[in-house]
């Protein structure tokens, strides 16, 4: 009797069973679709994750690289076969500039109709905005802005129109328009800063630190603190548009497994293996590793404030107890290059007259420990960076060698932020472990971070007045062979102060899957627009 | 006088040499026993006799020697800083084995206080008592050990003190409901009547009943400690650079394992295995030998 519907019954059971196995199915394929990098789409590895995605709270070079792609900045620095040309600047933003007014004056003419996302516009209210709000910022920003001279170099910023922007500086200075290519002076949209809180007085925005308020070639999709930011292109976007939809950076602070990620193709673009691993991916036919000398280094610095390391003999026997040679071939495998001075091989100012490599030598390192007069055993406090893994390398062979001379180091490593909190402390009572280079490749920017007392990036406190006389004359310098005799004579007292150890300048690497096509290297911008498979 | 405690200590000689003998043949009965005493004897002796007798030093760096395979002259390799892996194996056996034998002691005296006090106690202290290791309890243990460790300041001692509280609810419950059930003994309930202090029933009738249960916890104690201390190093709360302490030099060898040196992770690694693999014996065979009702019991009575 009830046959019929039992039978209706079943019927209407297989249908169902049969939507959801087709469902399951489509679902599937458009998973693993989407789990496949595409030509649309490239996927980034990198080693160290941001402490912030907020343009004015970061120093570091690789965090400035990965929020670059975000804002756009009012110019970009030029292009030679495989890198950027520091000594050219090209449009960007602006799309025309004039320096007038005894270099006083910079009007900047912005390229009309550029919009931020949202559709607001980026314009000269925006680029006023974004200025005040990196003076406010009191941390890496401030530097930026003021091409590290201090918020007396800024007039005024006026805008006569709102294509038009007008900074008024205090005196000519020739780092200002570096300055302006870094992505700490990338645009922001004042609008969305203020709706999520604003910038106080030396205050960080906690919006900022994981949201974008830029208009550069790429949108955040997303960002999870971390782990991954997700890119995307943005479609307003006033200048070329970025070859690719979408990049993933995945951040794997576990070198092993970045290796291995590389080594399977699964990331087209690798940032941040150790040397170890690029040196073990070479003659590998599925990558390409790209080198690139840099104005980067490794370098540990001395608390040179604090006793005993006020001392400059002691370091100076410190810095003969350093086995160079084995640090580059080991912790560097070679890539690298040894020097000792306050410019490395990479630029400009370096001459290789003065800036010998120093050579390890222990029987010397005794001596000059006698001569200084300090008293052993000394402790010392060597901070590292947790995900930089040739720093923990370079601070056990340090510790081990130094013990011999009866400084005992204590190795701490931090997390990122605990990290990078500790650079901008008035006063460092301990040893750093730091990766650095300037953002500009020029000495004059160098050193008025890393070598004026009242810096507060000069990460070893280091202060000589006469050095310092002969850099304020520097800037006002125009003739390139008389600046050179300044940096040397710079060079020279440096080299006799020894405030910190130059352990190798770095060759930058990076891994690359056959077929990635458009990556230079870039000091503080990875140009993320130009690469395409 | 003299000749009967003469007398008295050559007889509790023989004893101590026939028990011995005893264990010793027990053990040799039993291959997994053997080989787990196998185990722990050859890693104390590395951890004593090896750290004082071997060649090399666990801290010396060389770097011209750097992730040298095994060899000879340094039978588990080198690691990046070039120093003997051998040596720094040694070290972390003895890092690795007093550490266990710590967490074992506090655990057990702390546990085990907690345990006399709640279970010969008032109900309104038993009560109280309970619910502060419950509260210990509700942790899951590592991040319990964890956050100690770091609340302490990182490093080996704060890393055994972290995983030590971890062990002192199971002690003071092992103990207490032992206490419990030997109260109403008869023997006990006869010696409370006839006047005996709760120092003297703790002391003379409740501890050497309840000592075999709290022997076995020990040697399962005793694995767990050293695992969860490897734990903690291997994400960098427990023995900081350059101790070395085998979940430390596991992370360390893990960046290496890629790139073909596989020496530096798996020698500390193995090391880990044995000696958490004997403990956990151990404790199985404490269980076997000192349960009532066991077989070995039972074969002892026939």
């Amino acid at each position: 009797m009830h046959a019929p519907i039992a039978r209706a019954g079943r019927r209407r059971v297989k249908l169902v069973a049969t939507a959801a196995l087709v469902t399951l199915a489509a679902s599937i394929a458009a998973a693993t679709a989407g789990a496949r990098t595409t030509a649309g789409s490239l996927v980034v590895n990198a080693a160290t994750p941001p402490n912030s995605l907020d343009t004015v709270q970061i120093c570091s070079l690789d965090d400035i690289s990965l929020v670059a792609p975000l804002y756009a900045t009012l110019v970009k620095h030029g292009r030679k076969p495989g890198r950027e040309d520091q000594s050219k600047f090209v449009p960007y933003l602006a799309k025309s500039w004039t320096i007038t007014n005894g270099a006083k004056t910079y009007t900047f003419d912005l390229v009309p109709g550029a919009k931020f996302p949202n559709g607001d516009p980026q314009d000269a209210a925006a680029v006023k905005y974004t200025f005040e709000r990196a003076l406010k910022s009191g941390a890496c920003g401030s530097y930026f802005a003021t091409a590290g001279q201090g918020a007396s170099l800024i007039k005024s910023i006026t805008t006569p129109s709102p294509t038009r922007v007008v900074v008024q500086l205090s005196r000519p200075e020739a780092l200002f328009l570096h300055s302006m290519t870094t992505p700490d002076m990338g645009i922001v949209n004042p609008k969305v800063v203020e709706a999520n809180g604003g910038q106080e007085e030396g205050k960080p925005n906690p919006w900022m630190a994981k949201n974008s308020a830029g208009g550069g070639p790429f949108v955040l999709k997303s960002y999870d603190p971390g782990r991954q930011i997700v890119f995307e292109a943005n479609k307003t976007f006033f200048g070329k548009p970025p070859k690719v939809d979408q990049i993933t950076v995945n951040f794997i602070t576990s070198d092993p497994t970045l290796l291995l990620q590389a080594r399977q193709g699964k990331a087209d673009i690798t940032f941040g293996l150790t040397k170890k691993s690029v040196a073990s991916l070479k003659g590998n036919p599925a990558v390409e590793i790209v080198s690139s000398p840099s104005a980067a280094w490794q370098l540990i610095s001395f608390p040179n404030k604090v006793a005993p390391f006020d001392n400059p003999k002691l370091r100076e026997a410190l810095s003969y107890a350093v086995p160079y040679q084995e640090i580059l071939k080991n912790v560097a495998y070679g890539y690298g290059t040894l020097y000792f001075g306050p410019y490395s091989p990479a630029m400009p100012a370096f001459n290789p007259a003065i800036a010998k490599p120093r050579v390890f030598n222990l029987a010397k390192a005794k001596q000059l420990l006698a001569a200084s007069g300090v008293q052993t055993p000394i402790t010392l406090d060597l901070l590292i960076r947790d995900g930089i893994n040739d720093q923990e390398q370079i601070a056990t062979i340090v510790q081990n060698i130094w013990k011999q001379l009866g400084v005992e180091v204590n190795i701490k490593k931090l997390a990122a932020a605990e990290y990078t909190a500790q650079l901008p402390l008035e006063t460092k009572t301990f040893s750093l472990i730091r990766f650095d280079g300037p953002g500009v490749e020029d000495p004059a920017w160098l050193l008025d971070y890393d070598l004026r007392a009242k810096s507060a990036f000069n990460t070893s406190n280091y202060a000589n007045a006469t050095a310092e006389k002969l850099l304020d004359k520097a800037h006002v310098t125009a003739d390139d062979a008389a600046r050179q005799k300044l940096w040397d004579q710079i060079a020279r007292i440096w080299i006799k102060d020894t405030p910190r150890i130059p352990l190798y300048q770095d060759n930058y690497t990076v891994v690359l899957k056959k077929g990635v096509k458009g990556y230079i290297y870039g000091k503080v911008d990875w140009n993320m627009q130009d690469w395409s498979k | 006088m003299g000749r009967v405690a003469t007398a008295g200590r050559v007889d509790r000689g023989r004893r101590a040499a026939s028990t011995a003998g005893r264990a010793l043949a027990f053990v040799a009965r039993d291959p997994a026993l053997a080989f787990a005493s196998a185990i722990v004897v050859v890693l104390v002796g590395l951890a004593v006799v090896g750290r004082l007798a071997w060649q090399y030093d666990s801290l010396t760096v060389d770097v011209e020697n750097a992730l040298e395979p095994p060899s000879w002259d340094h039978p588990m390799g080198t690691d990046g800083n070039g120093r003997d892996v051998f040596a720094r194996f040694n070290e972390g056996a003895g890092i690795s084995l007093l550490a266990g034998a710590v967490v074992v002691g506090l655990g057990a005296i702390v546990g085990g206080l907690i345990g006399v006090v709640a279970g010969i106690g008032r109900r309104l202290t038993d009560s109280a008592w309970m619910r502060v290791l419950d509260a210990i309890l509700a942790f899951p243990p590592l991040i319990l050990a964890m956050a100690v460790t770091v609340g302490l300041g990182v490093g080996v001692r704060s890393a055994v003190l972290g995983i030590a509280l971890t062990t002192v609810p199971y002690y003071a419950r092992l103990l207490r409901t032992d206490i419990l059930r030997i109260r109403a003994l008869p023997h006990v309930e006869a010696a409370v009547a006839l006047g005996a202090t709760r120092t003297r029933i703790v002391q003379r009738h409740i501890l050497p009943h309840a000592s075999s249960a709290m022997l076995i916890q020990s040697a399962a104690v005793f694995g767990y400690a050293i695992l969860t201390l490897a734990a903690l190093g291997f994400v960098g709360l427990g023995a900081q650079i350059p101790e070395p302490e085998w979940g430390s030099m596991i992370t360390d060898g893990l960046q290496y394992a890629l790139t073909g040196q596989w020496w530096i992770a798996v020698f500390p690694g193995l090391g880990l295995l044995a000696a958490v693999t004997a403990a956990n014996v151990f404790a199985d065979r404490a269980r076997d030998l000192l349960d009532p009702r066991g077989e070995i019991a039972v074969a002892r009575e026939t």
